[in-house]
């Protein structure tokens, strides 16, 4: 499948980003920084009641070279590839571009408590959870 | 005098299409039916035969090799007929589209549709060799149902499905076209090769074919990343025409 011509997946890829990338709402920026060179996850954030669980979708990363760091309000990860990719950017005019990192800063829905942050690695797939900082605190009347 | 049909199932000129089973992949829950379109596209060296016309899709083209192509494509060989979009669907389309390839595949005396998806589940993460994702099968046709374990798919017994594949199903029941919905766990928002590799093998067993999964699931890296595009435009997709995915068990 590595050969370019029967790549039916590198094909959907590049009539993906030659529609999209120029006519439809999926902005490469939301995909790609090409200014530092990386890549910017997909990602999925779901509130619970306790938690705020933020899960990145990570290929070719081992966990070793993954880094994670939170604030109340914000989850930043950065992660190096095990080989570099070369991904189509550039909708209708497109070019390859070499990609060997991942990195991407989110806000969070909500504050959280990013010293009680845990993270789960496997398969490429790194699940973030933290605990939600209440608010307020109980006034008793008297 | 009647209006032209909202959609269009158009075959190349010359191509005859009889008794077909056909396979559905439209961008959902993991890409799970697009990647098994495009796979067993790839691997059984289907032809194009035709696309899908309507005045409900965008007004795009994408132009490869100085030929126009549509988004949503369809491929064949013999009577296996296979159609992939490469667009999520909005619900007044997947309607439309659902009712045309039903009515389609009932003017073919079609054996049967088989529509693939993705199932949400929170325990995707733990899958791995010992333990691979579950095969759920939904039919309108009662002996196929009682078939289903037999081809290593577990009936599903309770849940509601939405939806193309819910049009389909119910489109199907009425026009006598015999239907199963495929749906393996998967991830939601990230496309998952692993998971359609399950789904192409049950695929392979019930319509008897070969066709070996290894090399899906050795690309599963790159194919997650080529197919980022995609993924991003059916998460707005999701997100815009539900709160949840289009199944629930």
């Amino acid at each position: 499948m590595s050969d370019e011509e029967t790549d039916v997946f590198g094909e959907i890829e590049r009539r993906i980003e030659s529609v999209f990338g120029e006519v439809f709402s999926h902005d490469k920026e939301d995909l790609f920084d090409l200014v530092s060179g990386s890549l910017k996850p997909l990602d999925r954030i779901e509130v619970t009641p306790g938690e705020v669980i933020v899960t990145f979708d990570l290929p070719y990363v081992e966990k070793k070279d993954i880094s994670l760091v939170a604030t109340e309000e914000t989850l930043s990860v950065d992660a190096k590839m095990t080989k570099p990719v070369m991904l189509r950017v550039g909708g209708s005019m497109q070019k390859r571009v070499e990609f060997a990192k991942y990195s991407k800063k989110i806000s969070l829905p909500t504050k959280v408590d990013p010293r009680a942050g845990k993270a789960r690695f496997r398969g490429g797939i790194l699940i973030v959870s933290f605990p939600v900082v209440g608010e307020g605190s109980t006034v008793v009347v008297g | 005098m009647g209006s032209e049909p909202k959609v269009q199932i158009v075959v190349e000129e010359g191509t005859k299409v009889s008794n077909p089973r056909i396979v559905i992949g439209i961008p959902e829950a993991g890409l799970v039916g697009v990647i098994a379109g495009s796979y067993m596209i790839q691997q059984l060296k289907l032809q194009e035969i035709g696309h899908v016309e309507s005045e409900l899709l965008p007004e795009v083209v994408v132009v490869h090799n100085s030929e126009p192509k549509s988004p949503i494509r369809i491929f064949g060989s013999g009577n296996l007929i296979l159609l992939v979009s490469e667009i999520p669907l909005d619900p007044g389309f997947s309607y439309e589209l659902a009712e045309t390839l039903e009515g389609w595949a009932m003017s073919k005396n079609a054996e049967l549709v088989v529509g693939v998806t993705g199932l949400p589940s929170k325990n995707r993460m733990n899958f791995d060799q010992n333990q691979k994702p579950i095969l759920f099968g939904v039919s309108n046709d009662k002996k196929l149902r009682e078939s289903l374990p037999s081809f290593g798919v577990e009936p599903f017994q309770e849940g509601v499905v939405t939806g193309i594949h819910a049009t389909l199903l119910k489109k199907g029941a009425l026009m006598n076209v015999p239907n199963l919905t495929l749906l393996v766990e998967s991830y939601l928002e990230f496309p998952d090769p692993a998971a359609a590799a399950t789904s192409v093998e049950a695929l392979g067993r019930l319509l008897s074919i070969q066709i070996d999964t290894k090399s899906l699931v050795e690309e599963s890296e790159g194919i997650r990343l080529k197919l980022r595009g995609l993924m991003k435009n059916t998460q707005e997709s999701i997100a815009k025409t539900a709160e949840a995915p289009s199944v629930y068990a």
